[in-house]
């Protein structure tokens, strides 16, 4: 299956030459994945931050909606609007995506694919370079009259066509950010299927990789949809058209933007499905259990990720015969999910499990993204989901799913490739200190969400019941409130852990060697960190990449690269062959 | 219908209690409507009742069908995270790390993967098929128009507006110029017909039928007109809940049960701007006397239709 014919590896070797970068070439306008890995997991910590503040501000507003909010002062219904589309805006938009499949598939697929850089190394710093330009209209939008966008993440037109000027800035932004994912694709896709190194099959492809492959083909058919729809929406605001107004259809909108947004839950999740997955298996001390369940599973998912959209919309004035069609891919969607929580228990069945920050983070994302899963059946349900579409229940299922899942699996990959990033580690002690509080808050947060939720709490209000004139059904719900935002204020001040340890530790953390944890992948076979172009010569690949633990060798992992010789060679021939 | 004929969804409710620490009997046993009636004046509203269960109480015919639902995909899905997480947990323990263990070494299993997917699968379809029969009740069979109570929902933003077809049985045509806030709120061409009131009032034990319109602004000093905006009808209590599209308006329905006379809440459940958390109004469930002195006339004495004029509709 290899394909890195020599000429493919002259190619590079060409590229390697008249590519001797100065310091602004070599930092800023980079080439290189590893750096603008960096720049994509920087840009997006520094979003993260505001992401955070976002969101605190908008649980304030809601537990203690007559008093001001600390730095804003009084936050009335229209800047509320603001904070809670922004909050989803950026989170969604500006940190998971580009944490996932700009900082970590930039810094692992080449590195796990035994490349020296991605297929096309000047369209990779292009789609860098379009997020801090999109960042920055997104933000102008604070500073218009009316303020930034505030029809929710969604924009459901009409509402965000008759909105103020920062809807604009929101769709030119998200243009921006559509563009780059689709050259971020484009380079993934074509970099995994051209340059893997010679032995490295797709069967011996690590999750992750797998995990990026896939998310690719998703962002590749889906975003040039939402894109498409972001100019409609435009032209809808600015030339008059109504596409999604007046003779035109508000629900063409909701069709349009989930058919992208859904598989964008995928594009949220396969990344930090792949990311945790070679977690478990280098701290478990074990092979992936079920390895071609775990890759044909996430394939699943992104073919049924396409015809699910409409789950979104059960409430929406659609036909309601299609949302039975719905209601049933949505059943369905649940399978590969399920058979990768199972595999993933099998893999720590018979374990030797080493606790990590990056394993706790690791387990963290299974045990949530369990939760999250199952909490996703009550509104794959339609008429369950009459009473919970809308309500604090959805509010709580996406965060277990995105919080829960996504950014403990980020964090766990932080923990985990920070040494081969930087060459040093991030502190254990605190690492841990911050899971467990992380942890605790992060469910104290959400799960209650449930609670409220079941009862049918509406999102997206800025009070209920304690200002005059608002919705009075919920007010005895607000001791919930205030525990719920208590709760995500020690949440977010959490995560001032995480952040100093971070920068510390890339100036004073421990010296990594080359392997630190003992894993089997290639990168782990480079200094710490790899230098520029990675490998020199290209290297020989021997088998998939979790032989933790075999009986072949003496030590308990076997790195891909590392050449068997005589009796023991056969003995894993022999092995490789039998089906399991 | 009684909740002892549905034991597993009684246990389903305790254990949902078990898991809200302390609030097991908030969530308890529906309150039966009391014995003697208030009157009108004297009915307190659903949010002022001490103790209101954390899932609203259900005064719809398919209330039921709906928390069923609720509840059994609630077992399930706590079953399976019981046996998850409990295996989870073991595994963590029985297998932590050791000095000079070697871990098992195996790529899987094929047979317990098969076993497991089928297994899942076979839950899963069994949900989807059941559930079917619930969404079709709610949302696909509208009962007669004649033997039901209409009502023409209005949503601008942020106030919700009812009209009732009078005593000729039609809804009068309505157009956005004709609107003046607080003289003709919905803008009605002939606004003597029908009967406009803030809250919507229903009778106990007869079907209901709302067609939800989406209201837009018009500024009659610059003849501007303002987008009508997505908005979505929620009445928790009767498990309903339906978006108004613009220029798309829809039938829905509901029947509350006998002995749920009282005040409910009507919410919005999709944002429709600034002021969408003060999107209110009353629910107002009467008997056919109340009724009648709210709308000036005996409704079963004159059946309507929703056929007519209607220009809204495009």
């Amino acid at each position: 299956m290899s394909t890195t014919s020599p000429d493919t590896a002259q190619a590079h070797d060409a590229h390697e030459e008249h590519h001797e970068p100065g310091l602004i070439g070599k930092y800023i306008f980079s080439r290189d994945h590893k750096v603008i890995s960096v720049q994509f997991l920087f840009t997006a910590l520094i979003f993260m931050m505001v992401g955070g503040l976002l969101a605190m501000a908008v649980r304030w507003r809601i537990a203690w909606p007559l008093s001001d909010v600390p730095f804003l002062g009084k936050v009335d219904g229209a800047q509320y609007n603001i904070l809670f589309t922004m909050h989803a805006t950026v989170m969604i938009f500006f940190v998971i995506i580009p944490l996932l499949v700009g900082a970590f598939a930039n810094f692992i697929v080449p590195l796990h694919i035994g490349a020296r850089d991605m297929a096309f190394p000047f369209l990779n710093g292009l789609s860098y370079w379009l997020m801090p330009f999109a960042g920055i209209i997104m933000m102008l939008g604070f500073f218009l009259e009316g303020g930034a966008a505030a029809a929710g993440w969604t924009s459901y037109p009409p509402l965000s066509t008759i909105a103020s000027a920062g809807q604009t800035c929101w769709c030119l932004s998200l243009i921006l950010v559509g563009s780059s994912s689709i050259m971020g694709a484009v380079n993934y896709i074509t970099t995994i299927v051209k340059m893997r190194a010679p032995g490295l099959t797709f069967h011996r492809m690590s999750l992750t990789v797998w995990s990026i492959f896939i998310t690719s083909g998703l962002v590749l058919f889906g975003t040039p949809v939402l894109t498409s729809a972001l100019i409609l929406l435009l032209m809808d605001r600015l030339a008059g058209t109504t596409f999604f107004s007046h003779d035109g259809q508000p629900l063409l909108w909701q069709h349009l933007f989930w058919f992208y947004s859904h598989p964008a839950v995928y594009i949220m999740i396969l990344p930090a499905m792949g990311i945790t997955s070679d977690i478990l298996a280098v701290f478990a001390r074990k092979p992936i259990f079920g390895y071609r369940a775990m890759a044909y599973s996430m394939v699943a998912i992104s073919g049924l990720g396409y015809i699910v959209w409409g789950h979104h919309m059960f409430q929406s004035g659609m036909d309601p015969k299609l949302g039975t069609t719905f209601m049933l891919s949505t059943m369905l969607i649940a399978l590969p999910s399920a058979v990768k929580v199972f595999n993933w228990l099998g893999t720590l069945w018979g374990g030797n499990i080493k606790f990590t920050s990056a394993m706790l983070h690791a387990l963290a994302f299974v045990s949530m993204f369990l939760i999250g899963g199952l909490s996703g059946i009550f509104m794959a349900a339609t008429p369950v989901d009459i009473q919970i579409h809308d309500t604090y229940f959805i509010v709580a299922h996406i965060h277990y799913v995105l919080f829960g899942g996504t950014l403990f699996g980020v964090f766990g990959g932080l923990y985990f490739w920070f040494p081969k990033m930087f060459g040093r580690f991030m502190n254990e002690t605190w690492g841990k200190i911050h899971f467990i509080l992380t942890f605790i808050t992060f469910n104290c947060t959400f799960f209650v969400m449930h609670i409220v939720g079941a009862g049918g709490l509406p999102r997206r209000y800025a009070a209920y019941g304690v200002e005059e004139g608002t919705s009075l059904q919920w007010s005895n719900l607000q001791p919930y409130q205030e525990f719920i935002t208590i709760s995500a204020l020690a949440l977010g001040a959490t995560q001032i852990i995480f952040f100093a340890n971070f920068f510390w530790s890339l100036a004073r953390g421990k010296k990594a060697g080359e392997n630190p944890w003992n894993a089997n992948t290639l990168e782990w076979t480079l200094p710490s960190p790899p230098a520029h172009g990675n490998f020199f010569p290209i290297p020989e690949v021997y088998r998939g990449p979790y032989e933790y633990s075999s009986p072949l060798v003496t030590e308990d992992y076997l790195l891909q690269t590392r050449k068997l010789e005589g009796k023991v060679a056969e003995e894993e021939r022999r092995l490789q062959e039998r089906p399991h | 219908m009684n909740f002892l004929s549905r034991p597993h969804v009684f246990s389903a409710r305790l254990c949902f209690g078990v898991l809200l620490v302390g609030l097991a009997l908030s969530t308890g046993i529906q309150a039966q409507a009391p014995a003697s009636a208030p009157e009108l004046s004297e009915l307190v509203p659903i949010w002022e009742q001490p103790d209101q269960p954390l899932i609203p109480e259900i005064i719809s015919t398919y209330g039921w069908d709906v928390d069923y639902l609720f509840y059994l995909i609630l077992w399930i899905t706590l079953f399976f995270m019981v046996l998850v997480l409990g295996l989870f947990f073991y595994f963590l323990v029985r297998y932590r790390y050791q000095e000079g263990r070697r871990a098992t070494f195996t790529h899987g299993n094929n047979k317990l993967e098969v076993f497991w997917t089928v297994g899942t699968a076979a839950i899963l379809i069994y949900l989807a098929v059941i559930q079917r029969k619930t969404w079709s009740e709610i949302r696909q069979e509208l009962p007669e128009e004649s033997k039901s109570f209409l009502v023409n929902v209005f949503a601008e933003q942020f106030v919700w507006h009812f009209t009732y077809p009078g005593k000729d049985g039609k809804f009068e045509a309505t157009s956005l110029q004709d609107v003046f806030p607080g003289i003709n709120p919905v803008g009605l061409e002939n606004s003597d017909n029908d009967v406009y009131l803030q809250d919507l009032v229903v009778p106990v034990d007869t079907p209901v039928i709302l067609k939800l319109h989406a209201l837009g602004k018009y500024d009659h000093d610059t003849g501007e007109e303002t987008l009508p905006v997505l908005h979505s009808f929620f009445a928790s209590n009767v498990r309903l809940k339906l978006d108004i599209v613009p220029f798309y308006p829809q039938k829905v329905w509901f029947h509350i049960l006998p002995g749920k006379r009282g005040i409910y809440e009507i919410n919005c459940a999709e944002l429709c701007g600034l002021g969408h958390y003060t999107m209110r109004a009353n629910l107002k469930v009467l008997s056919d006397a109340e009724l009648e002195k709210e709308l000036g006339y005996n409704w079963r004495e004159h059946p309507a239709t929703f056929a007519g004029p209607d220009t809204t509709e495009k």
